[in-house]
């Protein structure tokens, strides 16, 4: 089971959306997905069009000390959903401080997943570390947006193992084209060839509570995240075979 | 779109320069190089964050020139 995790470099840069709609791209080629919100915001549940109302998840488990898989939704055969629930601010924070103190919590749960699952797709808050302690990621995936906020927080970035990738790229702004130029000579290899576009069918698949490879199978942003799913392919296949020694 | 793809400039001169064992070459195309220079020189911050080598001469200049 490959494990990665997404995260936005800041806030607001469309994570929740890429998570479900990278997660229906691999599923679509035949994998075996699990889709886990570790964010308290609980936003992704509504990409797998579960009821708004629904307060259950695996955090809301947790604290009610039932069973965290009963909150697992099953959106079709190979593809699941775990919501994080619904919680309290209060509620939120003392989640925070256990998962402070619990950072084997993901690891010996992903070890139950495995042989159900080809991948688990983290969506990871930027600034609880309790909460994105999902455990070592396979792959790390780092959002961006090209813009100035993001290029002046990339300065003195190191995201150890972390891939960067561009998102609601539009190739007709002047800005966003100069900032890609730099950042594709800047960070070579650190930054994921395949972009996912500016696409309002990204907006609209959430207003239809579908991912967009569902609702507008046709769009741009769908087809960057059918490329990028299969880059995630070929990176769990270099890192399958660095593994086993074989060169790539 | 990739600019390491095959049948790109950029991939037949990465050919090239493994065909003549050049790969330890520090190379840019000195188009990107010129599109880069540019990009800089457009933007202050960018121009302020870029790497001082990085600079094209008029970017350079911008903080001695008097409010």
């Amino acid at each position: 089971m490959t494990s990665l995790g997404l995260v936005g470099l800041r806030g607001g840069c469309g994570v929740s959306s890429l998570v479900a709609g990278l997660g229906q791209a691999l599923h679509a080629l035949g994998e075996r997905v699990l889709l886990v919100d570790l964010c308290p915001e609980n936003l992704l549940r509504l990409h797998g069009n579960l009821p708004f109302a629904d307060e259950g998840g695996w955090a809301r488990s947790l604290l009610d000390q039932r069973l965290w898989a009963d909150s697992l939704w099953q959106l079709r055969e190979g593809l699941c959903l775990l919501p994080y629930g619904r919680l309290a601010a209060a509620e939120q924070g003392q989640l925070e401080r256990f998962l402070l103190g619990t950072p084997e919590f993901w690891s010996t749960r992903r070890a139950e997943l495995a042989a159900h699952f080809d991948w688990l797709l983290f969506d990871m808050p930027q600034r609880l570390a309790g909460h994105a302690a999902a455990g070592p990621l396979d792959l790390a995936l780092r959002v961006l947006e090209a813009d100035a906020a993001c290029h002046a927080l990339l300065q003195g970035w190191t995201g150890e193992g972390e891939s960067l990738l561009l998102n609601r790229f539009d190739p007709t702004r002047a800005l966003q084209r100069d900032l890609r130029l730099l950042w594709q000579q800047s960070l070579g290899s650190r930054l994921v060839p395949q972009c996912v576009h500016a696409d309002e069918a990204l907006a609209e698949a959430l207003a239809n509570k579908l991912p967009v490879g569902l609702y507008a199978p046709h769009s741009l942003a769908a087809q960057d995240l059918n490329s990028l799913a299969v880059w995630c392919l070929a990176a769990r296949a270099r890192q399958t075979a660095a593994q086993h020694g074989v060169s790539a | 779109m990739r600019n390491d793809e095959p049948g790109t400039s950029e991939s037949d001169i990465d050919a090239l320069r493994q065909r003549l064992g050049l790969s330890g070459l520090d190379y840019l195309d000195l188009s990107v190089r010129r599109e880069l220079e540019q990009a800089i020189a457009r933007w202050p911050l960018l121009a302020e964050l870029a790497p001082r080598a990085a600079l094209p001469s008029g970017a350079a200049s911008r903080e001695e020139v008097p409010a």
